[in-house]
């Protein structure tokens, strides 16, 4: 990788040696970050010395994706649990509370040599039964009952020419932290998407209560929603947005939505009835392989053994990745090829699904294939004009528009507002980027709006 | 060593009498190596436990999220040294964060020369959240070594639909909060038992 380092938003994780036959989970990169932290440490060690190791194991996980260290070799992970190799991390095993505050706080900042850009390779080691040219855990709790500071720390065994990068952007997709803590009496934009993605998890977690404006205001009522959040979360219940909270609520809408997209994609995929060819592999195309790369990315969604795969109608590398690690956590013959009892094996894996989880009832309307611009009349052009209405009952700056199914030259300039409000080339024609970013932004504020039952009670909302 | 079978008919039984709201006296079931009709010395009764509010009860688990059982049995050796306290939390969601699981049951038990032995029953929340869980926790001391005394629970996770979780090995340290994380997966419609899914923890060796 070349260019400014970052934080990827999730890493995967090779469960034994690197060449050995074990499974491949992939989970938020904090919550690997945590999970290690609370295998190589002891929660009780002074604070100084929790963050001085935990600085050396996100530096040492980025150094690993930085450098691609295993995928350039050909391997399908970002690095292994074996402490021989890489650093201890035991699937589904608990988070200690004060390991969970700091990583919260920290995860996304990481030590570099000065002048360098790469993440430092910061090896450790125990310091007992091995020594090494590196940090020595055993070491950072004398050194920390001494009095010395994290960094202070790091530089007994990295050397002095070493600096901590902090703020460091992650990943996600979603905007970035804005810099400094958001807190009561604050207008920003920034508080626009915060309110939104609060409103849209509320959704699934019930008992954080609705924000009744979405206004860019931080009143009492964001606050309150935030410090639900707050609670819900294990983070301090500050009612105070920093980089922590900021972070921890992306990565749960991104968790949240991820679930949702699937199930407004699975209308379309339910309407197509298409015959399933016998077996499916490399190369495969067509329907038939939209159809499987969407069961098994609702599947993905689950298992966080099953990698996902991206619903794009060709049978790719990453298609049949997912496939073998579908077949491994199954316990069928890994081959990469779809057959019969691969089939079968999933569709009783996504029935089960359907059948134990509830489904959101989300009537976006996708993507109609075809790019709308000026000068066309269309039932979909209708539905652009209804959605880009509603959102300008919260982006004022986004013109309502009558929703005659013409696309003229006020829709356009509707069009352009959104581009521009959102980030995305302002060219006033609707493809499919700016149509899934439309329908995104809708469905969140619709849906936020929405109380379900045992919503936490407040007050009515009237979305004005 | 107690079978699984009579874990899972020991969490039957204790719904069971629950959902009547019984206040008897809780006997554990009988040991598979004592006669059929001696009864082990029972629990002391629990606090009583409120009626919820409103009638939402799912069909599997008719008992409130509360704590059900907070003694811990005398007669289990390993607590002597366990004079200290720390906590736990478990909690439950499904789709990797995306949603909260209610009502999922959440067993800890602790190895003692009976066998597995339960010693907290919690539901979680709409969030799914269990209450904080205290649990005996050995006295960390004037501790000049790196390792950090701590006392191991098993947890077991219950909730129909979804494979049950059983986490091995937690560990509790004094005064600290162990938070557990549970990602629940949907059970398959052909999958002909309720498949268990089990996590070890270890923790580091000075």
């Amino acid at each position: 990788m070349t260019g400014e380092p970052f934080i990827p938003e999730r890493i995967t994780v090779h469960l034994g040696t690197p060449d050995s036959n074990a499974s491949n989970i992939t989970l938020d990169f904090p919550d690997y970050i945590k999970n290690v932290a609370s295998s190589e440490i002891y929660p009780t060690w002074p604070d100084s010395a929790l963050r001085a190791n935990i600085y050396a194991i996100i530096t040492f996980a980025l150094n690993r994706i930085y450098t691609e260290w295993y995928r350039a070799r050909g391997y399908d992970f970002d690095i292994t649990n074996s402490t021989q190799y890489d650093q201890a991390f035991f699937e589904g095993r608990n988070i200690f509370d004060s390991v969970n505050n700091i990583v919260d706080e920290i995860f996304n900042s990481y030590i570099r040599r000065q002048g360098a850009i790469e993440p430092l390779f910061a090896a450790f080691c125990n310091g007992t039964t091995t020594t090494c040219n590196g940090l020595s855990q055993f070491g950072t709790v004398d050194l920390a009952n001494q009095g010395l500071t994290p960094l202070q720390i790091l530089k007994e065994y990295y050397g002095d020419d070493i600096e901590i990068v902090t703020n460091v952007p992650v990943a996600t997709n979603t905007p970035s932290y804005p810099g400094s803590p958001i807190e009561i009496g604050d207008r920003r934009t920034e508080i626009f998407t915060l309110q939104t993605q609060l409103n849209r998890i509320s959704r699934n977690y019930p008992l954080i209560p609705k924000i009744a404006a979405v206004d860019g205001f931080y009143g009492e009522d964001t606050a309150n929603s935030v410090r639900t959040f707050q609670s819900i979360f294990n983070l301090p219940q500050t009612g105070i947005v920093d980089e922590a909270t900021w972070y921890q609520i992306a990565y749960i809408y991104i968790s949240v939505k991820k679930l949702a997209e699937l199930n407004s994609e699975g209308l379309s995929i339910e309407e197509a009835f298409v015959p399933i060819p016998d077996r499916l592999s490399a190369g495969s195309e067509g329907e038939a392989v939209r159809i499987l790369q969407y069961h098994l990315a609702v599947i993905g969604a689950y298992y966080q053994s099953i990698q996902p795969a991206q619903i794009t109608g060709l049978y790719d590398a990453a298609t049949e990745t997912s496939v073998r690690s579908f077949q491994r956590t199954f316990g069928l013959p890994e081959t990469g090829v779809v057959d019969e009892s691969t089939w079968d094996s999933i569709y009783s894996a996504y029935a089960g699904i359907v059948e134990s989880v509830p489904l959101e009832e989300d009537d976006v309307v996708l993507y109609p294939g075809t790019v709308l611009r000026e000068g066309i009349t269309s039932e979909y052009v209708r539905v652009l004009q209804n959605y880009l209405t509603e959102i300008h009952n919260t982006y004022p700056a986004i013109p309502a528009v009558s929703t005659t199914g013409y696309f003229g030259p006020l829709t356009r300039e509707s069009v352009i507002a959104f581009q521009n409000q959102f980030g995305l080339r302002p060219s006033g024609i609707v493809g499919a980027q700016t149509w899934d970013a439309i329908t995104s932004v809708w469905s969140d504020l619709k849906f936020g709006f929405d109380k379900k039952p045992f919503q936490n009670p407040g007050y009515t909302i009237t979305a004005t | 060593m107690q079978s699984k079978e009579d874990m899972q008919k020991y969490i039957d039984e204790m719904m069971r009498l629950y959902s009547q709201n019984n206040k008897a006296d809780i006997t554990l079931p009988p040991q598979s190596n004592t006669p059929q009709n001696q009864q082990i010395t029972p629990l002391p009764a629990p606090e009583p436990v409120p009626e919820p509010a409103t009638n939402t009860k799912p069909e599997l688990l008719p008992i409130t999220p509360v704590e059900l059982i907070e003694a811990i049995p005398e007669n289990l050796p390993a607590n002597e040294s366990y004079t200290e306290t720390g906590f736990l939390q478990v909690n439950v969601t499904a789709g990797e964060k995306a949603f909260p699981l209610e009502n999922a049951v959440v067993v800890i038990t602790q190895k003692s020369p009976l066998g597995q032995t339960a010693i907290s029953i919690n539901a979680t929340d709409k969030s799914g959240r269990t209450p904080i869980i205290t649990l005996p926790a050995p006295d960390i001391g004037e501790n000049n070594d790196a390792n950090t005394p701590f006392a191991s629970y098993t947890a077991e996770i219950f909730l129909k639909g979804y494979h049950t979780v059983i986490n091995e090995n937690v560990p509790i340290f004094s005064g600290i909060t162990s938070i557990l994380p549970v990602n629940m997966v949907p059970l398959p419609t052909n999958a002909t038992n309720r498949r268990e899914i089990t996590f070890y923890s270890n923790e580091p060796q000075f």
